[in-house]
């Protein structure tokens, strides 16, 4: 039943138009943002600030900054957190809701295969997504910068592999949402509000209490530093080191998507 | 209360005329005129023989919104091979019942089961009960095929089904488009194909007349017919009597969740009746007696015979020496019935509390016709 559910699960998303024109704008937007912030490589002074010294000449964890830039301005994981918003809601929606509860009776398994098809999903984000933000940022470097693409180094692949987790959580974050709020327009611009403008304000609400602490906690924080071990690994950046980063995340993913498969789990299907 | 005027047109004894060529035959004297020009499919390619004990029962069923009883305490089997129309107005509770009945809301209380097991826990859910509940269950932005192809997947059927069921409700050509585009009508056809995808024993479904044109009508009823041959379970719910009369075998009438009628359609119709106009009644109903017909006299010139055999009533007049100037079986107003069932005070709309009572059963009725039969009510359950 559950590998029946599963095949149902990615079949729904790939049979509608959603995830490839939420992948094309994710495309575009990485692969521009990694494009310009590659310019900034060797225009920095080191002693300026610490993002400063890792671009100040060519170097891995420059490359890293460059192919996760869409990251760190907060734009990237907008799409998957749509992504995972949209497709739990749309089945609110739309009243699919009721055949899918009824192909399978048993909520435990559609949350499991719906969670199974957003790994697949988020796979497929992340390969275009790695593709689209070297392609980007290596036309810069090499042409402008003559830079390396580092892309013989493991720590680069180490981020770029790390995106797939990225593009995973996110959409899994977009799935508990939905579930918690149903509401599908509700859903999509309180989700993200929160994720970028509310990732704005927090840090600056966090900065004025002069909580150091507090913002590393925040999941577009915890998504760059995951990305960008270097400037993760500096204690005066307080933040989690790159694993912890991703250990951290990936736990908001669960009990978001766990609270909201619990709350859905007797509900009925009006 | 509006009835479709294609459903007026159709004589009751539509009911026993399949549009599917090969069961056509089985209704002897069918009207053959009424199947040329219907579209037909082809009947299902795969036909499984039946699996027995498909009944659904449903036992002292209730499910409360907060204080608002949705159903109460509601008990009734369907039972294979036959058609049950489960019939109430708008907001009786018919649509939380059958939810109920497929797992998708938890009862207050009571419980039902499709062959002894409840639906949470078949074991192939869709291949054992088809269910078509409303027909926009449909993302707008996937094509009818891969809907079909999704819900295939998940009920582990072969996607071969796929086609076929499109090719069986007549839509194959609709199928690559966006179910969005798609009209009333074929989402009734699409939902339908969905319901059948698993080859089910029992077909569970809501209004699926809802939005069909009259061909459609004339094609489902065939198509119902068609599974009912074929030893199914087949529940459909329906706010008009008049829609289903003519397709169901059976009747589950309730009113604000509760039940009010229950048996077969026979039962409701009552005593045949024959209207009679000549020039001198009396002696027409004398006659008539003589020859042990009942009769009533409704009007000046008109006659109510209590008999199907309206030849009988043809040979006494002539040898009576009466003229006759209409004779014709009653029609049964099974619609004024149904209103009347579901309008008894205790029965009365609770959705409607405060609104104008409904006009007295009858009065909207031709004066010719008479009074409406006043049949049904001697329990037929």
């Amino acid at each position: 039943m559950i590998a029946s559910a599963i095949k149902a699960e990615i079949l729904k998303i790939f049979t509608t138009r959603l995830w490839w024109g939420l992948l094309i704008g994710d495309v575009l937007i990485g692969g521009l943002l990694s494009f310009a912030f590659a310019f900034q490589l060797g225009q920095t002074d080191s002693s300026d600030s610490p993002t400063a010294a890792i671009m100040s000449h060519p170097n891995v964890a420059a490359a890293q900054a460059i192919y996760s830039a869409g990251f760190t301005v907060t734009l990237a994981e907008l799409f998957p957190l749509a992504l995972g918003v949209i497709l739990i809601t749309a089945e609110f929606r739309h009243k699919t809701w009721t055949s899918t509860v009824l192909s399978t009776p048993l909520r435990w398994p559609i949350s499991v295969a719906k969670a199974i098809a957003i790994c697949v999903v988020g796979f497929v984000y992340a390969v275009v997504y790695d593709v689209a933000a070297v392609v980007g940022g290596g036309i810069t470097m090499s042409v402008w910068r003559h830079s390396g693409l580092y892309l013989g180094s493991a720590e680069v692949w180490q981020t770029l592999g790390l995106i797939v987790l990225a593009f995973i959580i996110w959409t899994l974050l977009g799935f508990g949402f939905g579930l918690l709020l149903r509401n599908q327009i509700v859903a999509v611009f309180v989700g993200i509000g929160l994720a970028f403008i509310g990732n704005i304000l927090f840090s600056i609400i966090f900065s004025l209490l002069h909580w150091d602490w507090a913002p590393k906690f925040l999941p577009s924080n915890l998504t760059s530093s995951m990305l960008n071990p270097t400037f993760a690994s500096d204690p005066a950046n307080h933040t989690f080191a790159w694993g912890w980063a991703a250990v951290v995340l990936t736990i908001y993913g669960l009990v978001l998507a766990g609270a909201g498969a619990v709350l859905n789990q007797r509900k009925d299907v009006l | 209360m509006k009835v479709r005027p294609d459903w007026h047109q159709m004589p009751a004894t539509d009911r026993t005329l399949g549009s599917y060529p090969a069961y056509v035959g089985h209704h002897a004297g069918a009207d053959n005129t009424m199947v040329k020009g219907t579209h037909v499919s082809s009947p299902p390619t795969q036909t499984q023989p039946s699996r027995a004990h498909s009944r659904i029962e449903i036992v002292g069923l209730t499910k409360s919104f907060g204080s608002f009883k949705a159903v109460d305490n509601l008990t009734f089997s369907v039972e294979p091979g036959r058609i049950t129309g489960f019939l109430g107005p708008n907001g009786a509770g018919k649509t939380t019942t059958l939810r109920m009945v497929l797992g998708l809301i938890t009862p207050t209380a009571g419980h039902s089961t499709i062959g002894g097991v409840p639906y949470a826990h078949l074991k192939h859910p869709t291949r054992t009960v088809g269910a078509a509940l409303e027909a926009t269950n449909f993302h707008p932005g996937r094509s009818g095929r891969d809907h079909l192809r999704v819900l295939a997947a998940a009920g582990g059927i072969p996607e071969s089904r796929v086609d076929e069921m499109l090719e069986l409700v007549g839509i194959p050509a609709a199928a690559k488009r966006r179910a969005g585009n798609y009209s009333m009508g074929m989402r009734q056809r699409l939902g339908l194909a969905a319901a059948m995808l698993g080859d089910p024993n029992v077909l569970v479904l809501d209004e699926p007349t809802n939005g069909l044109d009259p061909e459609g009508i004339r094609w489902l009823r065939g198509f119902l017919r068609h599974l009912a041959g074929e030893k199914k379970t087949i529940l459909i719910s329906s706010h008009l009597l008049g829609e289903v009369q003519a397709t169901v075998d059976d009747v589950v009438i309730i009113s604000n969740g509760r039940l009010v009628k229950n048996g077969p359609i026979e039962s409701l119709h009552g005593q045949a009746s024959a209207i009679v106009r000549t020039t001198d009644p009396a002696r027409l109903a004398s006659a008539l007696h003589a020859s042990g017909i009942t009769s009533e006299r409704l009007e000046d010139t008109v006659l109510q015979a209590y008999t199907s055999d309206l030849q009988a009533i043809g040979d006494t007049a002539l040898s009576a020496g009466l003229p006759i100037y209409e004779l014709r079986a009653q029609q049964q107003d099974l619609e004024a019935l149904f209103f009347e069932l579901t309008s008894q005070p205790e029965n009365q709309n609770r959705n409607l509390a405060g609104a104008e009572p409904p006009p007295p059963v009858g009065q909207h009725l031709p004066p010719h016709r008479g009074q409406a039969p006043q049949q049904g009510q001697e329990g037929i359950s």
